[in-house]
């Protein structure tokens, strides 16, 4: 019957490209070829149901089938997608278990169908194909280890913190800052008017140590009074600026507009002097100078200083 | 008390929540008496002689909400592992900080909770170290009472890819 002989080549000429039978010996693979019917599934065909007895091992000529398992909420779960030359069905055949998964054909697919009675004589003859199919197993576990690995390496960088995470941090604090800051009635400006540099003239730190010699001229220290108390010039009044009114009031109304004043004290923080002299030059007093270099050079130079003098 | 029992306490996701708490709270508090006065702020801040003049204002108006906002939400455990990160950076450089001016030898008050406060000491350094070691410990055991985790994608909605064709 020469029909019956084209379906035996077939088989054989798909079984021996497939990566899974290649390895079988010549006798094994035609035994399995005269046993296989030919079957064409179209696209979207449901060949093999979750449930379902095991009736049929499946070999794919040519296209391509969908492994999938529908989940509790009815969602599908692809599994895998084989293509030609690969098995499918073999589980429920050989355990003798209900189809574990659903088989969809993506496209028109040719398929190589054995019988289970028919596969359970051959295998009797060929004791080689449960070898292989046992192989095929082997690497059904292994591929669903990688699988696994995927999955718990992908839940561990989800889990990791993102610069998002940072930048939605710092960007609620900046927003939270500025309105705040805004309706404050304490608020602050961003960015404060720095005090003129030319509105006062400088000293040398020479030439003011001439005037302190002289003893005409007052000299201001403008810093916080804890750094006026560990170090200041000899003979030098501490103003600090967050008590300027008070001290003003206490000493300086009375001292004579005319005579020269000569302030220090300035960081990279803050230009104590200068806000000091801004605050003077608007009670009247115009004979100001800010000392070239502040306490820093002053007492690099050797110039004399002092300690807190207690009262 | 064996090793085990002791591990176990110490990697204990109850004692992070309780580090959350002890200090979000911490910051939380020491935002307060900062957040409605920044300009006495400033001045506690240009006192370390470190940041310059123009960053002055911006830093007392910010770095009091940051406090804030860090300990909010560690304690409510929103992005807890960002805000703890950002938390144990600010304790490094407020430890680098009060060194330097401790180094200098400079008579100044901390400005941590109060304008006037406390001046600055090893106590502080060493106080600022055990709540390091908090921050530590919660980025690695922080795990209950989260009100959103941060990262990129809730671990439930990630999808496998399919087993690749078995050849």
């Amino acid at each position: 019957m020469p029909y019956t002989l084209s379906i035996k080549e077939t088989g054989v000429a798909v079984l021996t490209q497939s990566p899974v039978f290649k390895d079988l010996s010549p006798e094994a693979l035609e035994a399995i070829a005269a046993a296989v019917e030919l079957r064409v599934a179209s696209r979207r065909t449901i060949i093999v149901r979750e449930g379902d007895p095991g009736d049929y091992l499946y070999i794919i000529r040519s296209g391509s089938v969908r492994v999938f398992r529908r989940n509790k909420e009815g969602l599908n779960l692809d599994i895998s997608i084989k293509g030609p030359g690969e098995t499918f069905g073999e589980m429920a055949l050989l355990s003798g278990e209900p189809r574990s998964a659903d088989v969809e054909a993506l496209g028109e697919t040719h398929l190589l169908v054995l019988p289970k009675e028919q596969l359970e004589r051959i295998m009797g003859e060929f004791p080689e194909i449960s070898r292989m199919f046992a192989k095929e197993m082997r690497r059904y576990l292994f591929s669903d280890e990688k699988r696994l690995e995927l999955q718990a390496r992908e839940v561990q960088k989800s889990l990791r913190t993102t610069w998002f995470d940072y930048f939605l941090v710092v960007a609620v604090s900046v927003v939270l800052a500025i309105i705040f800051n805004f309706s404050n009635p304490n608020g602050i400006s961003f960015f404060p008017e720095a005090p003129d540099r030319n509105a006062v003239p400088a000293i040398g730190p020479a030439a003011a140590l001439e005037e302190l010699r002289k003893g005409e001229a007052i000299f201001l220290d403008a810093r916080p009074a804890g750094f006026y108390q560990q170090r200041h010039i000899r003979g030098a009044v501490n103003v600090p600026l967050s008590l300027f009114d008070i001290v003003y009031l206490m000493t300086f109304a009375k001292i004579d507009k005319e005579r020269k004043i000569i302030i220090y004290g300035n960081s990279v923080s803050k230009p104590y002097d200068r806000e000091l002299a801004d605050k003077l030059l608007l009670r009247g007093y115009e004979r100001l100078l800010i000392l070239e270099g502040g306490l820093t050079t002053w007492e690099r130079l050797g110039y004399p200083t002092a300690e807190k003098v207690k009262e | 008390m064996t090793g085990s029992h002791l591990k176990k306490l110490l990697t204990s996701k109850y004692l992070a929540f309780a580090f959350r708490l002890a200090l979000g709270g911490f910051f939380i508090y020491a935002s307060m008496s900062k957040i409605p006065y920044p300009a006495q702020f400033a001045e506690a801040t240009a006192n370390y002689r470190l940041v310059p003049h123009w960053l002055i204002h911006p830093v007392a108006v910010l770095l009091p909400w940051l406090e804030f906002v860090c300990g909010l939400f560690l304690v409510i455990g929103f992005s807890s592992r960002a805000a703890v990160v950002l938390i144990g950076m600010l304790l490094i450089m407020f430890n680098v900080m009060v060194l330097i001016n401790i180094y200098w030898g400079a008579p100044i008050s901390c400005g941590c909770y109060d304008t006037v406060g406390e001046p600055i000491s090893w106590k502080k350094i060493l106080e600022n170290l055990v709540f390091l070691l908090f921050a530590v410990h919660i980025y690695y055991f922080v795990r209950i009472f989260m009100f959103h985790r941060g990262g990129r994608t809730d671990p439930s909605k990630i999808t496998i890819p399919s087993r690749p064709a078995s050849s």
